[in-house]
């Protein structure tokens, strides 16, 4: 995922499933070390676990490996043309359609849909019976993954909440929200990209865009290097940008040290990237008519204004 | 000065995209990316050792129409790359930063 996403809201509960189907592996999701019989086993006593235990269907395991499935229509046609003494070896299918433990559930889920099974085998990769799955073990992963996404996204939301009100001006023209990933120097600067297309559509004079840009990027850049991720906020307002960036920690202990020029804590190999010379901030306060800072450890925020054309503005 | 005479000068060129042969009007030498962001003038060529992909993206916030990578750096593809896909004209040379910004301040006049 790219880091220039509209901040449509997470709560979009379909990506939530979708992500669920595609991460909860079979294995998290089956019931382990299932009741099973062997080939030698007789009719009589797969029958009694069967209804000791509610279960439709039993697999047989010789050995380890898993060698057939007995369901109760096997049972039915024992007692029909047989006797509960004979072996289950005589009565189990064998063409056993089975899913492997590290497949994510979205194959599962296919498998309830495409064969008229109400529980599959579940085999590891020495195709030796681990578990068995119902379409019940499966509803009941998903919702549990449902919930600690939805956990994880309450908590970014909190923080990142919907725009503040105060902050969004009823003449306001244009509003944007982007999500900035921690350390996601792939996609560095492309907030800013998006920003400075926006103003040059508009027509904005080259003098503010470039004012723009240099705040709009080293607060962009600080989200990527210092913080664990963040948001950026643009809004253009008829006569004024106005950029606030807020993020989820770790803050800034001394406020006063990160504004001084050549102040930084970036580490060797992010300086070794060209980051770290301690100017970001400085500048981005040099090219703002307005900048206000504050900090704690739940996280930084940084708003910022920019006057539109008035030329006095411009000199630095 | 023209993008192209860099190459008259003896840079070799390592992105293979045909571009517009801008009009460079001035330099700036910096390793330092936000100090590239803050002063560099647009139009212009960047004289750095820097040599990755984040430098790409300050030149095109910054309007910088060259960059010039100096003492012989290796210039990985993904940089080539966002440099052909952002019209960022990019260069090599063995020569320092010191070197490279007095010949082409020199041609400049
Ligand atoms: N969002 C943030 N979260 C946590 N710490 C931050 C954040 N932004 C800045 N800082 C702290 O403030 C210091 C100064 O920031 P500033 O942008 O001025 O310089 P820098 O990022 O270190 O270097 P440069 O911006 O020149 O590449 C940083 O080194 C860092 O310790
Ligand atoms: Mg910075």
């Amino acid at each position: 995922m790219g880091s220039v996403n509209n901040l449509l809201f997470v709560n979009d509960s379909h990506e939530v499933i979708l992500e669920s189907i595609y991460t909860v592996r079979v294995k998290e999701a089956m019931n382990s070390n299932p009741m099973h019989v062997a080939p030698e086993d007789t009719m009589r006593t797969a029958k009694n676990i069967m209804k000791e235990n509610g279960l439709s269907g039993l697999p047989v395991v010789d050995g380890a490996r898993l060698a057939g499935i007995l369901s109760l229509y096997d049972i039915m046609a024992c007692y029909d043309n047989g006797s509960m003494d004979d072996k289950v070896s005589k009565y189990m299918s064998r063409d056993v359609i089975l899913l492997e433990e590290d497949m994510p559930i979205s194959f599962a889920i296919n498998y309830f849909n495409k064969f008229k099974f109400r529980r599959f085998p579940v085999i590891n990769k020495n195709k030796e019976l681990t578990g068995m799955i119902t379409a019940r073990d499966l509803t009941a992963a998903m919702l549990n993954n449902i919930n600690k996404q939805l956990q994880k996204y309450d908590k970014l939301n909190m923080r990142l909440s919907d725009p503040d009100p105060a902050d969004i001006r009823s003449d306001t023209v244009i509003y944007r929200q982007f999500i900035v990933h921690k350390y996601d120097f792939e996609n560095a600067g492309k907030v800013t990209s998006e920003i400075k297309k926006i103003l040059k559509e508009r027509g904005i004079k080259q003098s503010i865009i470039r004012r723009v840009s240099i705040a709009a990027y080293e607060l962009e850049i600080n989200l990527v290097v210092h913080s664990d991720g963040g948001v950026l906020i643009f809004q253009l307002l008829p006569d004024a940008i106005m950029i606030k960036t807020q993020d989820k920690g770790p803050g800034i202990p001394d406020l006063e040290k990160a504004l001084t020029d050549g102040f930084s804590t970036a580490s060797e190999w992010i300086r070794s990237q060209g980051f770290g010379a301690g100017m970001g901030l400085p500048n981005v306060k040099r090219v703002s008519n307005d900048f206000q800072i504050s900090s704690d450890i739940t996280g930084t925020e940084v708003k910022i204004k920019i006057n539109l054309g008035n030329e006095e503005d411009e000199s630095k | 000065m023209k993008v192209s005479d860099l190459e008259a000068l003896g840079y070799t060129r390592e992105t293979k995209k045909e571009m517009e042969d801008y009009e460079i009007k001035a330099g700036y030498t910096g390793d330092l990316l936000s100090d590239v962001m803050a002063n560099a003038p647009s139009d212009s060529v960047l004289i750095t050792i820097q040599a990755h992909k984040n430098t790409i993206a300050v030149a095109t916030l910054a309007g910088i129409r060259a960059i010039l990578v100096c003492n012989k750096r290796a210039i990985p593809s993904d940089m080539i790359e966002a440099a052909e896909d952002n019209d960022v004209a990019l260069f090599k040379t063995a020569e320092t930063q010191f070197e490279a910004s007095a010949k082409v301040a020199k041609m400049m006049g």
